[in-house]
Parts: structure tokens; C-alpha cells; sequence
């Protein structure tokens, strides 16, 4: 640990409170309602909607979303090339950012747990979030880095020996 | 929620096993070493030190259904909506979710390995731990 003074418990009661502040959030009535009216989307059309309102400020605010200091609403892609939506992130109060930096709760579309790999290739880069986003609203595998030209991912053809 | 059926509770109940596992001396010791590593071996060293495997030898109790990967965020394109506060800076790059139906061919050209590789290593990427399916709590930590 880079400072000396900050504790393991230091950091689980920053991350801690940071998530109950994440909590509070995403469990009132206003942002229930817009992942429901994002959920309600068919799969491919959420990334757009993410675009066009989850990360513009005045369709929040139609929707009667308090803003609360301090957090964050982003794009953001995994290596594991899971298809995800968005995430309501929260910086810990950078004292206690030895380890961790943040805590966030991440909206994704559903998959197969089967289709997204534990492994080592959960390590692999991640793809830009604009290419992550393309490939959900395209209805693409999420294993991008093997896309054929049927559209059918390498990925795919594997998955049998690989998982 | 109502979507997906999380309550505050559930929630509650997720980032708890997920903190007790990830702000364990044994997780963070592995982490500070991943993190002590030069950045180009990083995630190759992330992927030995966190897999399910790995932290099972280390006798930590994993939360159901984790999942622990590398991740970027969308610091900078100015998509990225900070609440309360003016959106950042002009869009770095502009792409526009495609229509369905968009040519493969189209994707595989956005996917280029080595652009990827440098953008990440330039913005740097996170080791994320999440535990669940559709809404996920994870935590990120900087690798840059």
C-alpha cells in the first residue's frame, strides 16, 4: 500500500459509503423509470438511447433526475467484451485511491454467462466504447476481435473446446 | 429495480460481498503487485493474479457470479455526463451508433488490434470486479 497510514478497512469504508451514495441513486423512482424506458428498448436500440439521453443532461432533466454531485454517468467497455449499456460511476475520495479509484454500478444487456469468457481472455484490451456500442446496436457477437464476414465470430466456433 | 428487479437491498446485499472480497488484504496485495508491474505486462499479469482460480488458492470467499476483467471508462469524448456540473470537453471522436444491419465489414475495419492496444495503454485501463448479471457493482482501479 502506497500510503502508509490508509488502512484496508480505510478503503472498504470509503468504497462503502461511496456506494451508498451510488444506491441512493439509482434506486429513486426517476432513474428506475429510465432504465425501464431503456430496458423497454429492443436490445440494438439501447446503445442509442444511452447517446441520446442517459448522457445528455437536459433529457435527465425532463425526466426529474436530481443530479447528484459527484457522479458519473459513462460509456465504458470490458475486456471480456461483455455488451454493455452504461455505468453510474463514483470517484472514493482520492486519500484512499492506494488501491481502488472508484465504485459503479453497471447496466448491461443480457447474455448468455456461457458467451463471456472467465479466462485469460477476459484480459484482452478492451474495445473502444464507441466499437463496443456499434457491435450491440449492430446485434454482433461480442467477440469482436474474430468478426467473419457472415458476421459469425471465431469466438463462436471455439467455444466448445475453449469454455 | 424495477427492470431488472434489484432493490436496494439486493444492491446493498452485492456490494457488501463484493467489498469484503475486493478491500481483503489478500486482494489488495495482489492488486498492489499487479499495479507494481510495468504497464505493458500488466494485464498479462492481471490475468494470472485474478483468475477464479487463483483467488480460490488464496482461500478468499468469491461472491457468485464475479467477474473480474480490464476496463476502460469514457473519461474524455465529453460523453461522459458528470451531474451537476457542464458535459466536458468537445466529442473526441464522434461515432454515431450505427443502424442495425450495419456491414460487418464496417465493424472489423473499427477493430483494429493495434489501435486498441495503444489507446489503451495511452488512456490506461482498470482491473474491474463485478459481481452479478445485467446490473453489475464493480470497482475499478487505475493500471496506467
Amino acid at each position: 500500500m502506497s500510503g502508509p497510514d490508509i488502512t484496508a478497512a480505510d478503503i472498504y469504508r470509503s468504497m462503502r459509503q461511496a456506494y451508498d451514495e451510488l444506491i441512493d441513486f439509482v434506486t429513486t423512482k426517476e432513474f428506475e423509470n429510465i432504465v425501464d424506458e431503456l430496458y423497454a428498448l429492443p436490445p440494438t436500440n439501447r446503445p442509442q438511447f444511452v447517446n441520446d439521453v442517459i448522457l445528455n443532461e437536459t433529457e435527465l432533466k425532463k425526466r426529474g433526475i436530481v443530479p447528484p454531485a459527484g457522479i458519473l454517468l459513462q460509456r465504458s467497455s470490458f475486456g471480456d467484451r461483455r455488451p454493455t449499456l452504461f455505468v453510474v460511476k463514483k470517484y472514493i475520495p482520492e486519500l484512499h485511491q492506494t488501491h481502488w479509484q472508484n465504485v459503479n454500478i453497471t447496466f448491461d444487456n443480457p447474455f448468455d454467462e456461457a458467451d463471456v469468457p472467465r479466462d485469460e481472455r477476459a484480459w484482452r484490451p478492451p474495445l473502444p466504447f464507441e466499437v463496443q456500442q456499434a457491435l450491440v446496436a449492430a446485434g454482433a457477437d461480442a467477440d469482436t476481435s474474430s468478426i467473419s464476414e457472415e458476421g459469425h465470430s471465431r469466438y463462436s466456433s471455439e467455444r466448445g473446446s475453449a469454455d | 429495480m424495477a427492470q431488472s428487479g434489484f432493490s436496494r437491498s439486493e444492491l446493498k446485499a452485492r456490494t457488501e460481498a463484493m467489498l469484503k472480497f475486493t478491500t481483503s488484504q489478500k486482494f489488495l496485495d495482489e492488486l498492489e503487485s499487479v499495479l507494481k508491474t510495468p504497464a505493458r505486462r500488466q494485464l498479462a499479469e492481471a490475468s494470472k493474479r485474478f483468475s477464479l482460480e487463483a483467488m480460490e488458492a488464496l482461500g478468499l470467499p468469491i461472491p457468485d457470479k464475479t467477474r473480474i476483467s480490464s476496463r476502460i471508462f469514457d473519461e474524455a469524448s465529453g460523453r461522459a455526463t458528470v451531474l451537476g456540473a457542464k458535459l466536458g470537453d468537445t466529442l473526441l471522436i464522434n461515432t454515431a451508433v450505427p443502424a442495425k444491419g450495419v456491414d460487418p465489414k464496417i465493424l472489423r475495419s473499427m477493430v483494429d488490434q493495434e489501435t486498441i492496444v495503444a489507446r489503451a495503454i495511452r488512456n490506461g485501463w482498470s482491473v474491474c470486479v463485478c459481481v452479478g448479471v445485467g446490473v453489475c457493482v464493480g470497482v475499478g482501479g487505475g493500471l496506467d
